[in-house]
């Protein structure tokens, strides 16, 4: 055989092999309540899932390609998952809430987001009542919204995101005051609507008064404004800093590119927070939906969670969001969890984000 | 139904005989102008979406649900806030600022084109159009790596070279935002004014130049006075741009606490709550829909004095092309230097975006790490549906809105209607409410109104809105074309018999047919470029290409999101030729006008 052959049979296979993904198992034996829903879809000819998200959630358009095969081979099923990147959490979630509010297919079948928008939805009736643990023994209740409107599905762990090239390592800040060290003045961001410190505040070791305190001097050392998913103004150098962030996630996926950027939790402003997800109401496809939601907790679906978002739901078995954590807590870093249930008991952090968020907007004229 | 005059009583209430009944029909049709017919129903809309408006205004909380709530809390919240001068002198500053810049370019480039021998016209007029599908949060962030005083190149560079400890330059201030969003509108302050020199009557010129004006007495009593509509339309319709414009003040402004109308409104907008907020803002459109009104009545007094404008008669009217000789190179250094900073630099700042792994300014180091990753990173069947809904919106857009524009522009030009005034200020309202909150009305009338029409999340929403929207451009443009025609050929038509309808169609059109061909590319691309309607608008089947790039954008895939702005520009192809095809037309017209 000539050798030219060789090497194209063998290119053949390597190709093959590559563009065959790794098998999921199909669940061997599905619990009675996934038998019901997936028969239920099959009664109502559920065959496709619309999904509406940020474009860097779970990966954008990607990630959704992954979760459609992971989905197929784990149910054997043949469905299509129509994924569109959205606006923000805050947009689509007021947008499904006015589509249910009129009684019209929700746009997409999930609705995500954090605790801060799944606590209003509770008091609302825009997403379905089910009750998740139904779904899988890893389906914690504690994992389960009130109401049974959602469940949560990923860890979000907010810090300082900092641009590596501007902050040494020994000058990273270890706690939320560093940051107001004189050389930073001018040249730091925080978020736009004062995103975090109003859960800073609820800690004992913080309080209302010293965070407000804390804030109005931060208003006098940020140069601007940004949102918490621009990054990249800081990794540009436009910023060194942004304090709080959005979560470390966001800070892995543009490390492994190869940005100079690090992401740091303060010793005394760590906080715990999580990704939600629930079906609408009027959603079109809520069968598929609750199937899509128990793939999603399962052991595969958390790691395409961790391989699409970089961060997964670090009480689950075989977390790596786990580690990172478990890193904070071993240098006796207090983290404080803030759930839904958190967000319900302190409602007064509404008005104190909107008292942060004025104190920071400053009074410069340009 | 009866009339309170005496006589129609009768005649309205009998019940008329078989003879008698076209004979009353014709009577009353007789006053009614069929115009009506198109202008009416676009009325209505933008009546229903100000009423909207005004209505969420008092609303706390998401509009339609349940928990929404009356309150003057967004106005007393809005106008007890002290801050709101600072952003209002902001606002005026970076709108002013704007204006200037933008008919600075704008008016020298229109006039380098239309009114001299300059060659390669049809490349100006292409680029010039074109360059506006950039998107500004690109041309923004751009700017921010030119002249930004710690990593602004130009600064870093003059820096090093004058020794200097503080950045010389620095493009965060009001006048800086101006000025880069003046650059972008240049294009538009080009188009505007364009129709008004391609149209000027040379005996003007000539009748100056035989009593020896010369250049300088000649602008200011010859051009000056007749594009003067034309240049305040213009003034007027991109100073409410720049009211309203969110993508520089957000990129540059907002990122150092510098708030204009628009970011402020945001920022009023993102409240503790976790659902959005839209009463605020509907209260601070109140405060631009007053600007707007009163900039909209200055405007109707001028149009009101409409026939001392007028220059083209049916004794030819193609306009004198000047010899430019030695400033022939001055010129082209001009347009160049403007080219290169509205067009060039942005393009290429996409083009090092598309091409890097993450966003960093340009160094010998970040040109080892380029790439086509975000090519492959771009979702194909999202730009498929993006790319299929964004044509079907270019070809209906702007067809529809150059017939209702020039109903419009008929009846407050031509037209004795004493509604005229009224008319158009119906057509300039849709540009001076923000699109946001036009978006939101348009969004809750469908969902909540309109429930049994298939509306709500369709392509032919945005189509409707769209065409609203795009009216006060297309009157704007029209009104100035119209303004120049002498009464007197509608007056030989109407005397060899010719109907209204006849003299519009076979008169008026075919005089004003290049500002309609302008206006329909032109809309085409406002169609194409279209942001923030669309995503208000926004559902899964009917995303937009620009909603598909800013979607990306906002979620931090700055790379996907330039890759896919590039794919777009290299799409466009066939519209380059169309303005290439365009250009060199409106070219032969001048040429052949010089002729004659």
């Amino acid at each position: 055989m000539p050798p030219s052959r060789i090497v194209l049979i063998a290119a053949t296979l390597v190709w093959f092999a590559s563009a065959v993904p790794v098998k999921a198992a199909m669940i061997a034996d599905p619990s009675p309540e996934i038998k019901r829903l997936m028969a239920a879809a099959k009664e109502k000819g559920e065959r496709e899932l619309d999904l509406v998200w940020s474009g860097t959630s779970l990966g954008g358009s990607e990630g959704a390609r992954k979760f459609e095969t992971l989905f197929n081979r784990m149910y054997g099923l043949n469905a299509k998952f129509n994924f569109t990147p959205g606006p923000s959490m805050t947009d689509t979630a007021g947008r499904v809430t006015q589509e249910v509010a009129a009684g019209r297919t929700a746009s997409t079948d999930i609705l995500m987001g954090t605790e801060s928008h799944y606590g209003d939805l509770v008091k609302r009736t825009v997403l379905e009542e089910y009750d998740y643990s139904r779904l899988s023994p890893r389906i914690q209740k504690k994992f389960v919204a009130p109401k049974n409107i959602g469940t949560e599905f990923y860890t979000i762990i907010s810090g300082i995101t900092y641009n590596t090239n501007f902050v040494p390592a020994n000058e990273v800040p270890k706690k939320l005051e560093d940051v107001l060290n004189p050389k930073w003045k001018g040249k730091i961001a925080s978020t736009t609507n004062a995103a975090i410190f109003d859960r800073v505040a609820m800690r004992p070791d913080w309080g209302v008064e010293r965070m407000k305190a804390f804030i109005t001097r931060l208003a006098a050392q940020v140069g601007g404004l940004i949102r918490a998913s621009e990054n990249e103004r800081v990794i540009s150098g436009e910023f060194i800093m942004l304090v709080m962030d959005g979560g470390g996630h966001q800070v892995r996926k543009q490390q492994l590119k190869g940005a100079p950027v690090g992401h740091v939790i303060p010793e005394d402003a760590g906080n715990i927070s999580f990704g939600y997800m629930g079906v609408p109401r009027t959603s079109a496809h809520p069968n598929l939906a609750k199937l899509f939601i128990n793939m999603v907790m399962s052991e595969e679906g958390q790691k395409v969670v961790f391989e699409t978002h970089f961060a997964d739901h670090h009480e689950l078995p075989a977390s790596q969001s786990a580690a990172a954590l478990a890193e904070l807590t071993a240098k006796k870093a207090k983290m404080l969890r803030v759930d839904i249930d958190f967000v319900m008991k302190h409602p007064e952090m509404g008005k104190l984000s909107d008292e942060f968020r004025n104190i920071l907007r400053g009074q410069q004229g340009g | 139904m009866k009339s309170e005059r005496p006589g129609h009583a009768v005649e309205l209430t009998a019940t008329p005989g078989v003879e008698e009944r076209p004979q009353m029909l014709r009577r009353l049709l007789a006053g009614f102008n069929p115009v009506w017919l198109l202008i009416a129903p676009v009325i209505l809309i933008v009546a229903g979406m100000l009423v909207t408006v005004f209505w969420l205004s008092f609303i706390r909380g998401l509009p339609g649900t349940p928990e929404a709530t009356y309150t003057f809390e967004n106005y007393l919240r809005l106008y007890t806030d002290p801050f709101v001068i600072t952003a209002l002198k902001n606002t005026l500053g970076f709108a002013g600022i704007t204006v200037l810049v933008a008919l600075f370019f704008g008016i020298s480039i229109s006039w380098l084109v239309e009114r001299t021998n300059l060659p390669g016209k049809s490349v100006i007029y292409t680029v010039m159009s074109l360059g506006i599908l950039l998107p500004g949060f690109f041309v923004a962030m751009g700017w921010l790596f030119l002249l930004h005083p710690r990593i602004g190149m130009v600064n870093l560079w003059l820096m090093r070279l004058l020794g200097l400890s503080q950045a010389p330059l620095s493009i965060t201030t009001v006048t800086g935002m101006g000025w880069v969003q003046g650059l972008s509108l240049a294009s538009l302050a080009f188009v505007l004014t364009s129709a008004s020199f391609r149209s000027m009557d040379p005996a003007l010129e000539e009748a100056a130049t035989v009593h020896g004006a010369g250049f300088g007495q000649m602008l200011k009593r010859v051009f000056m006075p007749l594009v003067f509509p034309g240049l305040l339309a213009s003034s007027i319709y991109i100073f409410t741009i720049g009211i309203g414009s969110f993508d520089t003040p957000a990129i540059i402004g907002l990122s150092n606490r510098i708030y204009t109308f628009s970011t402020f409104v945001y920022a009023q907008s993102v409240t503790g709550d976790s659902l959005p907020e839209y009463g605020p803002i509907a209260a601070m459109s109140g405060l631009v829909a007053v600007v707007a009104v009163l900039l909209s009545s200055w405007y109707g007094t001028v149009i009101t004095k409409a026939n001392r404008y007028q220059v083209v008669t049916g004794k030819g009217y193609r306009p004198r092309q000047y010899e430019l000789g030695k400033w022939m190179v001055p010129a082209w250094l001009f347009i160049g230097i403007y080219f290169l900073l509205s067009k060039v630099i942005p393009l290429l700042l996409v083009i090092w975006a598309a091409c890097l792994p993450y966003f960093q300014p340009p160094s010998m180091q970040a040109l080892g790490s380029l790439s086509l990753q975000n090519f492959r990173s771009i979702p194909l069947d999202l730009l498929a549906r993006g790319a299929k809904n964004t044509a079907i919106l270019m070809g209906v857009v702007p067809t529809l809105a150059i017939l209702v524009s020039f109903a419009f522009s008929w009846m407050v030009v031509r037209s004795q209607s004493r509604f005229r005034a009224v008319i158009d200020f119906f057509a300039f309202l849709p540009h001076a409410v923000p699109g946001i909150i036009f978006g939101v009305g348009a969004l809750f009338v469908a969902l909540f109104v309109l429930k049994g029409l298939p509306l709500y999340g369709s392509l032919t929403l945005l189509a409707i809105v769209y065409v609203v929207d795009r009216l006060s451009f297309g009157t704007r443009v029209l009104n100035s074309a119209l303004i120049q025609i002498h009464h007197e050929l509608e007056e030989a038509a109407a005397i060899c018999g010719a109907s209204g309808l006849r003299i519009a169609r076979s008169v008026l059109a075919p005089l004003v047919w290049p500002a309609l061909l302008n206006s329909w590319l032109w809309m085409a691309l406002l169609t194409l470029r279209e942001l923030t309607l669309a995503t208000v608008l926004f559902s899964p089947s009917n995303i937009t290409m620009p909603v598909v790039v800013w979607n990306i954008w906002i979620s931090g895939n700055f790379g996907v999101a330039s890759a896919i702005t590039l794919v777009l520009l290299a799409s466009l192809a066939p519209l380059v030729m169309i303005y290439w095809i365009f250009g060199r037309r409106q070219t032969a017209w001048a040429q052949s006008g010089e002729m004659k």
